[in-house]
Parts: structure tokens; sequence; C-alpha cells
């Protein structure tokens, strides 16, 4: 019984161990981005961005919804995007004026894991984006980094 | 080893199982607008006068296809980006020439207003215009040509 | 009968007057042509060659060999019968190189049996038993019942006798009928 138990434990505790080669590998830092949206005055109801990254060792490896309610939900990427370096977001709502954000807006959050110490070198582009009434209007997008959690 | 000819009506397949094949075939797969452009401009090289292979004297082969090329860049600038009859893609809902999130909200915009939409807006073929076929649109707005990678 | 196909009116040509107008050089004719049946290729592409980058390929070729079967190109059979051996040739031939070595239609089958990418609209219980069918099997209730061939173009484009496809016709659609998960399709 008691040798039942040593083994139980040995086989529950090696596991935990077996994680430490990721140290020899080099540090994974994971980041998130923010993304947001300028629409100006005009009430934002549709985006669609290109998010790249040109760090070697960088990978997209999440992709989350933004703060305003109309765009709280994650926006649409191809999931082939994750574990690699660039993505397109997209998103819309069919709500009215009031509904939607105007102005600056974090619509999306993406988490990337780097490895090494380099700054995320990353670009986004606007591709397109749209009034209510599905008329293209002019935005500015940026991106933002907050944070970073590294992991040891 | 049997020699019997099948019956005619063991070769019959019941409907629903007709319409359950149909179903399992009828993911549409998104042909980006380049490839058929690549195709278009394969025909008009290929079907055109000059690629037919008529033999013309070369200073005046050499004027014509000069003016063409003029016009043909002043034209594509422009054209490329309108539509003639039918050369729309199918989820180019807002014919602007690009497939991309707009098209899917423009959908989505008439799906909502309960509109009377063209057959030819069922993207996934269930025989139902809804939030399927917009979530088609916007799964092929958003699709990266090559994977993740280029 | 005019030459050129009349904006608005495409849906109107048979494919034969589709083919003599492109014969005839008009470009709005072979788009349309192009337009039909793009769809069904880029489908019947991906079954073969078992992913959608390489049907992208494929759906090119096929229309790039089509175009130069033109001018003088005669339409003596259904177009899909024309083109289906095309697709499935191009296809093959485009994953033989994608995976770099010698196809035989075993090797295919072996492929086939492989999960296929979600089908969302297809119950599971389906799905599963059309990956148990041989491909041979298979290929001939698809072209049947979802592509529309009748018995004698699936002949034709396979190149197999009329017998063999009611064979392998009836011998598919008896595992569905025998297999306790589809046999409800049949009460």
């Amino acid at each position: 019984m008691r040798t039942a138990l040593v083994i139980l434990i040995w086989a529950l505790v090696t596991p935990l161990f077996a994680q430490q080669p990721a140290n020899e590998e080099g540090r994974a830092s994971f980041r998130v981005v923010d993304i947001y949206v300028d629409s100006k005055r005009a009430p934002l109801a549709a985006y669609q961005l290109k998010f790249s990254m040109t760090n070697a060792n960088a990978k997209i490896v999440g992709i989350e919804g933004g703060e305003h309610p109309a765009f709280r939900e994650p926006p649409a990427y191809d999931p082939q995007a994750i574990q690699h370096e660039r993505v397109i977001i997209a998103a819309f709502n069919t709500g009215s004026s009031d509904e939607l954000p105007k102005g600056k807006a974090r619509v999306a959050t993406i988490h990337v894991q780097t490895t090494g110490g380099d700054a995320l070198q990353c670009t986004l582009k606007v591709q397109t984006a749209a009034n209510p009434e599905g008329t293209k209007i002019a935005v500015e997008a940026q991106r933002l980094p907050i944070s970073s959690i590294t992991r040891q | 080893m049997n020699n019997d000819v099948p019956r005619e009506e063991d070769l019959k397949a019941p409907p629903r199982l007709i319409e359950a094949l149909k179903q399992a075939c009828s993911e549409r797969i998104f042909v980006p607008p380049t490839i058929d452009q690549t195709i278009f401009k394969a025909a008009e090289r290929q079907l055109s006068p000059s690629g037919r292979g008529r033999v013309r004297p070369f200073w005046w082969w050499s004027a014509l296809t000069t003016t063409a090329v003029l016009v043909a860049f002043a034209l594509v600038t422009v054209q490329w980006q309108r539509s003639a009859n039918g050369r729309f893609a199918l989820e180019d809902v807002n014919r602007d020439g690009q497939i991309d999130i707009l098209d899917a909200f423009a959908l989505a915009l008439q799906v909502k207003q309960g509109r009377s939409l063209e057959k030819r807006l069922d993207l996934n073929g269930d025989g139902v215009i809804d939030e399927k076929d917009v979530a088609t649109i916007a799964e092929h707005a958003v699709k990266l040509e090559r994977g993740g990678r280029s | 009968m005019d030459g050129q196909i009349q904006n608005g009116k495409s849906d109107q040509h048979s494919d034969l007057d589709l083919v003599a107008a492109i014969n005839s050089g008009d470009v709005v004719a072979f788009e349309v042509l192009y337009l039909r049946y793009r769809d069904w290729v880029v489908g019947l592409a991906r079954r073969f060659a078992g992913n959608d980058d390489l049907a992208m390929d494929v759906l090119q070729e096929t229309f790039l060999y089509v175009l130069k079967k033109f001018p003088g190109f005669a339409l003596t059979s259904n177009f899909k019968t024309f083109l289906y051996p095309a697709v499935k040739n191009l296809a093959i031939a485009a994953r033989n190189k994608a995976r770099r070595y010698q196809s035989t239609e075993a090797e295919i089958a072996r492929v086939e049996s492989t999960p296929d990418p979600v089908e969302s609209n297809c119950p599971d219980d389906l799905r599963q038993i059309l990956k148990r069918l041989s491909q041979e099997h298979r290929e001939v209730l698809l072209l049947r019942f979802v592509d529309g061939l009748d018995l004698a173009e699936i002949a034709q484009v396979m190149d197999i006798p009329l017998g063999t496809v009611k064979s392998r016709l009836h011998n598919a659609l008896a595992t569905l009928r025998a297999d306790p998960r589809t046999k409800k399709f049949f009460e």
C-alpha cells in the first residue's frame, strides 16, 4: 500500500519537472495588443483590419473582442492565423447608431507570444470600415501594446 | 461471382438520402477573385484575334497593340472595380468588386430587415438565406490566402 | 444564332450556345461558362486533391486547359462529362506533386479515408459511412446523386463499362441501406 502511494505521488510530481525544459529554449513572453479604431464622429458599424508582426519568433495565440458592447464578441478571423504572424480581423454590428461606438474604441485584443527580449514589431492596416447604412467611412486604427506577461 | 445486372429500382436513392448527400458536399469553397481574374485575362489573350495566330504586318500590329494596351490600362483601373452582368462573385453582396466584411454586413442588414433575397445569396446551399450565409461571407472575408503565412 | 452573348441573358444560353460563341472569340461567353462550372470544378478538385489550396491550382489549370481547346472545340457531351477526367487527373497530379510519391488508386483510396475537414452540414454518421466506402463506390455515388450525371455519363467519365457503374452504385446503396446509421434514409 505504501509502495503504491509512493508510486502515485511520483507519477503526479514528475510531469511538473518535465515542463522545465521550456527554459532551455528561451523565455516565452505573452503580450496583449489592444486594437483601437477611431471613427471620428461617425458611428462605427463594421471594420476589417490586417495585423502583421515582423518579429521572427512572434506568433498570435489568441484573439478577443473589444470593450464596447457592440464589439464585445471576438471578431471573425481565419483560424489558420493562430500560431502565425498575421491575421485579418473583422466584425460588424447591425444595431442603430445609438448602439454603436463613435470616436476611438477598443474593438479587439490580440494575444501574442514571443521568445527573446526584442520589442514587438507589428503593423496594423485598415482594410475597410462602414457606418450603419453600410457606407464606407474613413477610420484610423491604432494598436497599443499594454503589458508583457513573462513566463519563467 | 455474381454477374447479375442490378435492377433499375435498386439503383435509385430515396430523396432524403439524396438531400443528405448533397448537404454533405454543399460546403462552398471560396474562390479568390484573383483566380477569376487570372482566368478572364487568359481568356482575353487566347480568344482575341491577335491570340489566334493571324498574321499581320508588323507595323500595323504594333500600332494596334500599343493602342490596345493604352486603352486596356485605362479600362483596367476602373473596370475591375465595377460590374458587367454576371461578373461579380456571389459573395460580393454590395458589388464593389471586393469581398470583405461589408458584404457580410450588407447581407446581415437585409436578413434583419426581412427582405426578399435572391437565391444566389444562399451561399451554403441549405435552402435558406440566413445568418449562416452571413457567417460564410465573413469567413471568406478574413481568410488568409495562403494559410497563416504568406 | 448571334455569336455574342448578350448581357443579362447569360443564364438562358445552353452550354452548346456558349461554346459556339467562344469559338467565335466571345470572351464574355467563356466567362459565363467558367462561372457556371467554377464551383463544381473546385469542389470536385477538392475531393481528389484533398485541400483547398491544391483545388485552387487545379481550378486554374483546368480552365486554362479548356481555353487551349478554342477555337475549334466541339462539345459532344455534357460539359461536366468533358471536365471530369481533366479535373480528376490534374488533381491527382497536383496531390502527387505535393506529396512527392507515385500515385495509385490504392494510395488515393488510403488518403481519401483520412478525416476530411469539418463538413458542418453533413450528419456525422453519413460522413463516416461515406469514408468506409471504397473510393470507386463513393465516386459513383456522388457523381450520380450530387453531380447529377446519368449512368452512361458516369461510365464515360470514369472510363468503365456501364455494367460496372451499375454494380458499384448498387453496392454503395446496399452498404448505406444495411448500415443501421443510414438505414433511416431508406425507411
